[in-house]
């Protein structure tokens, strides 16, 4: 699956690494990526951007209570940063779309759920840009970013019964292996991938290069 | 220029009519609110009748003399003191007025974002303030900016540019105290932090900052008025805003 880009601000010449701790920029990027995704699915969506600030503040405390001291739990760290800021987005519910196209394709994760959707691209891209930065790695989405089934159970399970199952959602949908156990905290995943990506092997064949 | 500790009489009168308007306003609404319910029965709705109508005629006349004597907030001419810009060297009346006008909407609308009751700001003294920057006991331009921000905090302060209106505050001294740290670190956030990079309105940007102080107010509280912790403080909020 091809995720849908954002331009992200570059005035302030920080790294994404840096600028992603930035409520101005973390609240343009969020911008650009709404009017992206509108432009390629025709979905409106009005933005509050009370709840941005308010979520982004949580979500930058939770990131500075658990940032790890290790150079070796950077990478890691990454992919979970990220998924704290899929479960504050879906918690504060920032976003809402208008109605859908008449011809939506429900089993597209886009028309499914929408807001979601937006969610996940956002973070994955932010995500994406950082590895590319500092890791000099090009991330992948894993095959789950494509399947309804999958968008189902992540909706149903963060809505309904705990959005910190969102960063187990995320690392899945980043392809890194899931956990399910205290997904908010940092140092549970520890030892049990560092930095592993489930699909690392497959990306060339089975996934789209350059996402 | 105006000599240090004598700001412009325009300004002082636009202090005295602000005071003037909270009285009415805020005597108005006591009133509605509270007096007819001391009256006996029969003369409560002729009384409520009446005093809102005197609301209504306060309202009127605090909206003629906003506009009149320019004391409305307008978001088109709101930004940053010009002292905030390295380049500005040279300070005249002109500059000083409205750097002061600047600074005290700065405050006012971080008090109202905030929704704190009852803090007053003078913009008499925001002139003292910018006066005294200007007659050269300042800290250097080329400080960081954080130490910018820090001296500009600490200034507000020590000048009690921000005070409770006499005899009507229920607010207890220690939380005014921190009410007033606040504001104020907000405020020195917003006039010192990095533009031009963003698309945001300098009202957003004064919410922005408002929100990452109002996060951080505890720690702003606990460092007093130390300088180091208060420039760690503001060098991590101008990061994050």
């Amino acid at each position: 699956m091809e995720l849908t880009k954002v331009e992200m601000p570059t005035g302030s010449n920080a790294p994404v690494r840096k600028s992603a701790r930035r409520l101005r920029w973390f609240k343009e990027t969020l911008h650009r990526q709404v009017d992206a995704i509108s432009a390629e699915t025709g979905i409106l969506y009005t933005v509050d951007d009370d709840e941005i600030r308010a979520l982004f503040l949580r979500w930058l405390k939770a990131f500075e209570a658990q940032k790890p001291t290790s150079d070796n739990d950077r990478l890691d760290f990454v992919n979970f940063a990220s998924g704290l800021m899929l479960r504050e987005l879906i918690t504060s519910r920032p976003a809402k779309a208008g109605p859908l196209p008449e011809a939506a394709d429900m089993s597209n994760p886009a028309f499914f759920w929408p807001e979601g959707y937006l969610y996940v691209v956002l973070c994955l891209n932010i995500r994406a840009a950082v590895f590319e930065q500092d890791f000099d790695i090009q991330k992948h989405v894993s095959p789950f970013m494509d399947e309804v089934r999958t968008w189902w159970s992540f909706k149903e399970n963060v809505m309904a019964e705990d959005p910190n199952l969102a960063i187990g959602f995320f690392d899945l949908f980043a392809g890194v292996e899931p956990t399910w156990h205290m997904p908010s905290i940092f140092s549970a995943r520890h030892g049990t991938h560092p930095a592993g990506n489930l699909f690392e092997a497959d990306t060339k064949t089975a996934l789209d290069e350059g996402n | 220029m105006q000599s240090k500790g004598h700001p412009d009489p325009g300004i002082v009168a636009k202090d005295a009519l602000r005071g003037i308007r909270y009285a009415l306003k805020r005597g108005a609404k006591m009133v509605v609110q509270n007096g007819p319910r001391q009256l006996p029965e029969q003369f409560e709705a002729a009384s409520a009748d009446f005093l809102n109508s005197a609301e209504q005629l306060t309202r009127t006349i605090d909206s003629i003399a906003t506009h009149v004597l320019g004391l409305q907030f307008d978001p088109a001419t709101f930004g940053p003191p010009s002292f905030a810009r390295s380049e500005v060297t040279q300070v005249t009346d002109a500059t000083l007025s409205r750097d002061a006008s600047q600074l005290y909407f700065a405050l006012t609308r971080t008090i109202k974002y905030m929704q704190i009751p009852d803090l007053l700001v003078s913009e008499a003294l925001c002139a003292q303030v910018i006066a005294e920057d200007a007659s050269g006991d300042w800290p250097a331009g080329d400080q960081d900016t954080a130490s910018l921000c820090c001296a500009l905090y600490k200034r507000i302060l020590a000048t009690r540019i921000l005070g409770d209106p006499p005899g009507v505050s229920s607010i207890h001294n220690a939380d005014r105290a921190q009410d007033v740290a606040t504001v104020a670190f907000a405020t020195a956030l917003w006039v010192y932090v990095e533009r031009g990079a963003f698309e945001d309105t300098e009202v957003d940007l004064l919410q922005m900052c408002a929100d990452v102080t109002q996060q951080k107010s505890a720690d702003i509280k606990a460092a007093g008025t130390a300088d180091e912790p208060i420039k760690a403080l503001f060098a991590h909020a101008l990061e994050t805003v």
